[in-house]
């Protein structure tokens, strides 16, 4: 039996084997976590939403043009 | 909330002033100041101007836009949903309400594209938005729904060879196509030639000196 020097020291085989199983886990997390949350309907929701808050805030940019005066830094 | 939300009063003081008399400082909404260069410098500055143009109802101004959007976004969401309920014992359309909400968006997505391409026309494109949604999308498109699924129950006792009942029940779904899925069409046409010369509301005299360069604003 090697003792435990010849052990540390013996060539090792060093897979991929842990690091494509650790990415496969979280891949497949990923994709169903995707696939559960999306759906064409969420994602119109989603689209609507985002658009809605886009077109608020221009009217609200519009009411800040309107509401002052232009700032000049010199005049 | 942050401090930095509109109220900033005449001599607003340094942050961690202390009184001199032993009087609190501040009160409700602290008086902060944003030193130049600062993150926020722009916003707050930009929230003091307003405060000094339009006084506290700036604030509920603009509170009051942002609620007009929920109700927009509440009643789209809402309408599908009518929709959908209606939909849900029609034969071949059970996806009538999720096709209204796939309409609507498809629309607000465009008029957002086109707020930044055509920058100069974001408030036409706005009010078309609206218009196009509410008065040719969803409202028509709930109200058709609605009157489907009427017109399916009423009937639902007349015999297979009532040639009206069929002829109704075979057309509704066709009419719904059209305040569902003509509008989104029609308003990215109406989008991607907002700056085409047929929109110009200029005289043809006053366009063509425009066009051509003749306007002396060249000089």
């Amino acid at each position: 039996m090697a003792d435990i020097g010849e052990q540390a020291l013996a060539p090792k085989e060093y897979g991929m084997n842990v690091l494509a199983n650790g990415l496969t886990t979280l891949f497949n997390g990923l994709f169903y976590l995707i696939g559960s949350l999306v759906s064409p309907v969420m994602l119109a929701v989603l689209v609507a939403g985002a658009s809605l808050s886009w077109l608020a805030l221009l009217e609200c940019d519009d009411l800040d043009r309107r509401g002052t005066k232009p700032l000049v830094g010199t005049h | 909330m942050s401090n930095f939300d509109g109220y900033v009063p005449d001599g607003a003081r340094p942050l961690g002033y202390v009184d001199p008399t032993g009087a609190p400082v501040g009160g409700e909404a602290g008086p902060i100041e944003v030193p130049r260069g600062h993150l926020l410098y722009g916003q707050a500055r930009k929230i003091a101007r307003r405060y000094i143009f339009e006084g506290p109802r700036g604030r509920s101004t603009r509170a009051g836009v942002w609620m007009r959007y929920v109700a927009y976004f509440l009643t789209i969401v809402l309408g599908a949903g009518i929709a959908q309920a209606c939909f849900a014992s029609v034969q071949g359309a059970q996806s009538g309400g999720e096709w209204l909400l796939l309409s609507s968006s498809f629309q607000l997505a465009v008029a957002a594209i086109g707020s930044f391409l055509y920058a100069n026309r974001r408030a036409e494109i706005i009010r078309q938005v609206r218009s196009y949604i509410f008065g040719y999308t969803i409202f028509p498109g709930v109200g058709l729904a609605i009157f489907m699924w009427a017109a399916r129950h009423l009937t639902s006792g007349a015999s297979s060879s009532d040639v009206f009942v069929n002829t109704l029940n075979g057309a509704l779904p066709w009419i719904y196509f059209l305040p569902v899925v003509l509008p989104a069409v029609i308003f990215l046409k109406t989008v991607a030639g907002m700056r085409s010369l047929r929109r110009e509301q200029l005289s043809d005299q006053e366009l063509m000196r425009t066009y051509t360069r003749q306007d002396g604003g060249q000089r």
